[in-house]
């Protein structure tokens, strides 16, 4: 059994029909990314998974579950965690209040504490500017405190929202090391990325979705030695 | 040696507080004491109506009406009215048990308002709250309408009021010394219970939803729940504050809850800087005082110059206030005592 296990999924806002039933799973430990053009259905599908947008059709099961009656607030308790594109982080938060976000559901205070500790090992950086308003950090460390703070959070399943999105070349490189790092710890994640070479270059899977349908699916491996996705998508 | 400066400032402002009365009721009268008392009262009210607007980023325009229940409960249970006389030790929890309640019921229609919107619904509260206990007299008679509750019981507990004037050994204390200190207990507990809050998860949630909802929904704050709570804590206070001025003034009617009231509020926690608990406490403080010092100086000061009085120094005082609030907006938005966050953000909206 699949950790996440999607059907047949259908999302439309108004009339417009922005995902028109696809079918993807996610094994538990692996990384996945979900590539595809601006526009794709990306990150409608996403906010779905998540509960901050309705499906029109077909079926989410996590973990074994159907997560249709789960209220949004609810997703982080049950591990399904999302970091959204443009990193909502609290820009009026110092770094260290925005970690302890990231514990809000959480009751055990030494535990959050103590993952506090780890995400500043994973993160030295963040140590420094631990009591700074984490608005005033540059584009790269505030990806660090989304990524500290999902980790913060205990997800059974992280989700990443164009993680690369505004990034300079030498950041998003760093970036992409942080989810290597973040994946090495065991957590399963569902990586959508408009950098498809990036992405694909660390993910173990892939699927390519374009215009509300996944057309095309496979090892990463293979999808970045396919004809028609370096073609579309990687520039060559 | 830092905590040592503290506890040397937390006694030297301890004792000050203690013997402020004496001394400013030996050089200025009694009369400025009860000023100070209100001043207190004010600063209780601003201090909850901060936890709504500064904490939790939602503007309230009827926030006297809290005050108006919690001082409506303890009068109807501590008067000749219906001859209840009921303890304070119950009346002004109950009252502020009420407030809270309140507080919840008008959040709840609310929850998805947001700016304008919210504002307007809320002074709409604060006017039904106000009108009701206007009307409340007929068929049945609850409130006494617009003659208001008189005879309230002041506050006293075996045997000893605070209404009445006392003598220790060969010191004379008055009733406003008296409520002086219970004012002052009660807003030191006030105080300690919102700066607890705002370091709290539940503080820091406060600003986490003023900031992004919607992440902070995705990190599973439950947006509903946070928000009622920022408004029925908001409420408790202005409950409390509202049994002690019935106490305390000993008659209440719907006058003393109008719009007016809670646009001063607002203005405390404004002008002092708000999100910021010392500068909530000194809005409040300055905004209660200072219209009772032009009180004094308008009058006289025309008659001297002109030899006739041209404005009349109730609107005078009204006039400068506004042009204070002005001039206040202009070169100081973000008040008087800003805390570091919002002078953040206000730098940030100058930048941007």
């Amino acid at each position: 059994m699949s950790l996440l296990e999607v059907k047949n999924l259908q999302v439309a806002y108004g009339g417009i029909q922005a995902v028109r039933g696809i079918d993807f799973h996610i094994n538990k430990g692996e990384l996945v990314t979900l590539i595809g053009a601006n526009g794709a259905g990306k990150t409608t599908t996403l906010k779905t998974l998540v509960g901050m947008v309705r499906k029109s059709g077909g079926s989410i099961h996590f973990d074994g579950k159907e997560t249709d009656n789960i209220a949004p607030h609810n997703f982080v308790r049950n591990g399904l965690v999302m970091v959204p594109e443009g990193r909502g982080i609290f820009g009026k938060l110092t770094v260290e209040e925005n970690l302890q976000m990231g514990g809000f559901h959480r009751n055990d205070k030494a535990g959050i504490q103590r993952d506090i500790e780890r995400g500043y090992e994973l993160f030295p950086r963040l140590k420094e500017r631990q009591k700074q308003l984490a608005g005033t950090l540059s584009g790269g460390e505030q990806q660090m405190v989304a990524m500290a703070r999902a980790i913060i959070s205990q997800p059974k399943l992280l989700l990443l929202d164009e993680p690369s999105m505004g990034l300079a070349p030498l950041i998003v490189e760093k970036i992409f090391e942080i989810i290597q790092m973040v994946a090495k710890e065991g957590v399963t994640m569902l990586l959508v990325e408009q950098n498809a070479k990036l992405a694909l270059e660390v993910s173990q899977r892939g699927y390519v979705m374009e215009s509300g349908r996944i057309t095309m699916s496979g090892p990463a491996q293979e999808l970045l030695a396919d004809e028609r996705v370096r073609n579309a998508y990687l520039g060559e | 040696m830092t905590s040592n400066k503290k506890l040397g400032t937390f006694l030297a402002s301890a004792i000050v507080l203690a013997v402020l009365p004496f001394v400013v009721s030996g050089t200025l009268g009694n009369a400025w004491v009860r000023t100070i008392d209100f001043a207190l009262l004010y600063v209780m009210l601003a201090l909850g109506l901060n936890i709504v607007v500064g904490f939790a980023g939602l503007l309230d325009l009827g926030f006297i009406a809290f005050y108006a229940v919690g001082a409506y409960t303890f009068a109807l249970l501590g008067s000749p009215h219906f001859g209840i006389h009921l303890p304070f030790y119950i009346t002004i929890p109950l009252g502020a048990g009420f407030a809270a309640l309140f507080g919840i019921l008008l959040g709840t229609p609310v929850l998805k308002l947001k700016g304008d919107y919210l504002a307007i619904v809320t002074l709409g509260f604060g006017e039904i709250v106000r009108i009701f206990m206007n009307n409340l007299n007929a068929p049945i008679n609850i409130t006494n309408g617009p003659q208001g509750i008189n005879l309230v019981d002041p506050i006293q507990f075996a045997g000893f009021s605070l209404g009445k004037v006392t003598q220790i050994g060969s010191f004379t204390l008055n009733p406003v010394h008296l409520y002086y200190y219970m004012f002052l207990a009660l807003t030191v507990l006030v105080v300690i219970m919102v700066s607890r809050l705002q370091h709290s998860r539940i503080g820091r949630a406060w600003v986490a939803m003023r900031e992004d909802y919607i992440a902070a929904s995705a990190m599973g704050l439950n947006i509903r729940n946070i928000k009622l709570l920022a408004f029925a804590l908001g409420a408790l206070s202005g409950g409390v504050a509202g049994g002690l001025f019935a106490a305390f003034q000993g008659f209440i009617s719907p006058e003393s809850f109008s719009l007016l009231e809670s646009i001063m509020i607002l203005a405390m926690v404004v002008l002092g800087g708000m999100g910021h608990i010392p500068g909530v406490i000194l809005g409040a403080v300055v905004l209660t005082i200072a219209p009772e010092i032009l009180r004094d100086v308008i009058g006289p000061l025309q008659m001297h110059t002109f030899g006739r009085m041209i404005v009349d120094p109730e609107n005078a005082r009204m006039l400068l206030f506004g042009l204070a609030m002005v001039v206040m907006m202009l070169t100081r938005p973000e008040g008087m005592w800003p805390s570091k966050r919002r002078q953040a953000e206000f730098d940030d909206a100058k930048k941007g």
